[in-house]
């Protein structure tokens, strides 16, 4: 009688400590997932070159880090254009997924030559006036 | 000392406990990683910034009073994307109390909407500048963009 008690009593505590267990683990990967979330990420490197380029002005070279983006990119096994900047219908796309990405437009009208050089990990944008071309 | 073990009667404060805890985590990293970056008040800052300068050198360019003068041209922005809803400019050339010039460019509901309850979030941002160089220039930009996932 009193073994039974003993192991009713040794499950329950079992049961207690997997339950605890498996909290802390879900809390860990949320708080994770959460710290270097991508999304989040592809919306502010988005916003933050629509910016950059609403306020470039013609004849201007713009260089800008991108190390975090191809880390995440690479992270996330993504092999594809983490950024695009599209000059006919003026958006910028940020994607480190296979899945989905970001895009934002920008309304300046310069022409912008950009490339993203993997070996120095930058963005390079020039700046050049339509008529100019 | 009181030690007192769990039993299964205590599973529902025990998820309690749970739920609580869980629930200050998320509200808390919430607070720190937001999930939408608002830049708004930048865009229509920038605009309207971008549109005074193309009128303003070293007083009001002579151009600008002309009927063939291009704003947008000059400021280098584009006319497409000016017609998306998102985005809107007004600016007035003011001589004696008399609108000379004006330009308005956009979604002209965006400047009515930032006047409304400015406490409500989806409510356009507006940038609003007044500037004294011979004429009276008043611009006002206003920007409701936000961004999508693709």
């Amino acid at each position: 009688m009193k073994n039974k008690k003993s192991e009713s009593f040794l499950i329950e505590q079992l049961v207690f400590i997997l339950l605890t267990l498996v909290f802390v683990v879900a809390i860990g990967i949320f708080i994770v997932r959460t710290g270097d979330n991508t999304a989040f990420i592809e919306q502010i490197y988005a916003k933050q070159l629509a910016l950059i380029i609403n306020k470039a002005e013609a004849g201007m070279e713009s260089e800008i880090d991108i190390t975090r983006l191809l880390n995440l990119a690479q992270k996330n096994k993504f092999n594809g254009n983490i950024i695009t900047i599209d000059n006919n219908e003026n958006k910028v796309n940020i994607k480190l997924t296979q899945g989905s990405g970001y895009e934002y437009y920008f309304f300046n009208d310069n022409n912008i030559v950009w490339n993203v050089n993997k070996e120095e990990r930058k963005l390079i944008l020039n700046f050049v006036k339509l008529e100019d071309e | 000392m009181n030690k007192k073990a769990l039993r299964f009667e205590d599973m529902g404060m025990f998820f309690l406990s749970f739920a609580v805890i869980a629930v200050a985590i998320v509200i808390g990293t919430s607070i720190f990683f937001p999930y939408e970056i608002d830049i708004r008040d930048e865009e229509a800052r920038i605009l309207g910034e971008k549109i005074i300068n193309a009128i303003i050198d070293n007083g009001l360019k002579e151009e600008v009073l002309k009927d063939d003068f291009n704003i947008l041209d000059e400021a280098d922005i584009d006319r497409q994307i000016l017609t998306n809803g998102e985005l809107y400019f007004k600016l007035e050339i003011i001589k004696d109390d008399e609108v000379v010039r004006s330009f308005i460019e956009g979604n002209r509901d965006l400047e009515v909407l930032c006047d409304i309850n400015k406490d409500n979030r989806d409510n356009p941002k507006c940038f609003r500048e007044e500037i004294v160089v011979d004429y009276t220039i008043r611009i006002i930009s206003a920007s409701n963009q936000k961004g999508k996932r693709f």
